[in-house]
């Protein structure tokens, strides 16, 4: 008896060994495969291109002019930030033409160039005239077009800075600064200076205004 | 069977580059957009209301009254500047009543037939008057002081001026509605004195004159 049990236990066993090897062969390829494959993933980043300018102040020139006063100057400025990889560019223009005026009362000349478009030095008011220009100066704006200057002159006096050079306004986009690359996180920081003038006439007592808007695309 | 799968396969492919285009072609204009950054200021610039007049020198009559000589006539010229817009007045008046004084005497007030109302010059027998009437560019305009262009000559007054006697209260004698060039406007003021049929005191007789001009 206890022989049959000793046979029946062994048989048994031989057959759980049989069913165990059936599944490793069949489990086996899948853990084979497993160990010898390989997969990528690609990780995508958009950094999306954007450009911020800052809100300039109003700009009341000064001194009052009249008539005592013939000059009078102003001025404002944007900080322009950018992660555009080819930079920016800040265009200015007016909303009126001429910039400058008092209503229908009276109105200030957009500056004259020589040639018209290209800024030149203050100073070419021709006796009879009453003007109204602008110049800029920044760490992105071009010396050779604007001048060398980094103020807008002397706010008691009227006077513009000589090493500044001006140009009237104009009610399409005038570009006075850019830059090919991204800006510090801070912004880039360009200065508009006014500056007005009568020469040898009276522009009417009154207030004048212009507005100006600045641009900042990126490029 | 596979020709009608590689068919279908086209078109679908065809429509969705279609659609993808559509899309893209939307979208474009405001990403545009949203990479320009807009901002504007008010640039003020004031110009104040202004007003001068030159200070001219004092004026000497001429000739001298005397018993052989009636008519005495002076000529000043104020030049006024401003930028107002809407321009100027000018005014004379006198510090005294009646203006021309010497001590206890004096010439009695230009008197017109209408008071107040300037006229040719016309002193009755009698009387020892002064009187003024004025020219320049900005008098005209008034109507009220004759078409003269100059104050008269020797002793006598332009004919065609118009005369009246200063009050203690200004009288306008000039007026423009708009800002006056820069090298001013110049209005001429002439004087006038006469004695008919009756003597002056001798002695100097003075008159101190005022002009203001006046933002309108």
């Amino acid at each position: 008896m206890k022989k049959i049990f000793v046979r029946k236990i062994f048989g048994l066993s031989l057959v759980l060994l049989l069913f165990i090897q059936m599944v490793y062969l069949m489990a086996e390829p899948a853990k084979i495969t497993a160990a010898t494959a390989a997969d990528d993933i690609i990780i995508t980043l958009n950094v999306t291109s954007g450009v911020t300018i800052s809100n300039g102040t109003d700009a009341t020139m000064s001194p009052n002019m009249g008539v005592t006063s013939d000059r009078s100057v102003g001025s404002s400025s944007w900080t322009v930030a950018t992660n555009s990889a080819t930079g920016y560019v800040l265009a200015v223009k007016s909303l009126t033409s001429p910039a400058l005026k008092n209503g229908t009362t009276d109105q200030f000349t957009d500056y004259t160039e020589a040639t018209p478009g290209t800024p030149v030095a203050w100073g070419g008011v021709p006796a009879g005239g009453k003007e109204f220009g602008y110049s800029a100066y920044g760490a992105d704006v071009l010396d050779a077009t604007w001048g060398t200057a980094d103020n807008c002159g002397n706010t008691g006096t009227g006077v513009t800075n000589v090493a500044q050079k001006y140009r009237g306004f104009s009610t399409s986009d005038v570009t006075i600064a850019s830059r090919a690359s991204v800006t510090p996180n801070v912004g880039v920081t360009s200065s508009i200076c006014f500056a007005a003038e009568q020469n040898a006439v009276y522009a009417s007592s009154g207030s004048y205004q212009a507005t100006i808007t600045a641009t900042a695309t990126a490029s | 069977m596979k020709k009608h799968f590689l068919k279908q396969i086209f078109t679908s492919s065809v429509i969705m580059m279609f659609l993808v285009q559509v899309i893209y072609v939307y979208l474009e204009p405001s990403e545009v957009t949203a990479a320009t950054a807009p901002d504007s200021v008010v640039v003020s610039l004031t110009v104040d209301s202004g007003i001068t007049i030159t200070t001219p020198t004092d004026v000497t009559m001429a000739p001298n009254i005397g018993i052989s000589s009636d008519g005495s006539i002076g000529t000043v010229l104020w030049t006024v500047k401003t930028n107002k817009t809407t321009g100027y007045s000018l005014g004379v008046k006198a510090s005294a009543s009646p203006a021309l004084v010497s001590g206890a005497n004096s010439f009695t007030d230009y008197t017109e037939t209408t008071n107040g109302t300037p006229e040719f010059w016309s002193v009755a027998s009698g009387q020892k008057e002064f009187g003024y009437s004025a020219f320049g560019t900005d008098v005209t305009g008034l109507g009220l002081w004759g078409t003269g262009a100059n104050c008269g000559s020797g002793s006598t007054p332009n004919a065609t001026l118009k005369y009246v006697g200063f009050k203690a209260a200004d009288k306008t004698v000039a007026t423009r509605n708009t800002v006056t060039p820069t090298t001013g406007i110049d209005t001429t003021v002439c004087f006038a004195a006469q004695q008919n049929g009756v003597y002056v005191a001798s002695g100097t007789y003075t008159a101190t004159i005022t002009a203001t001009a006046t933002e309108i």
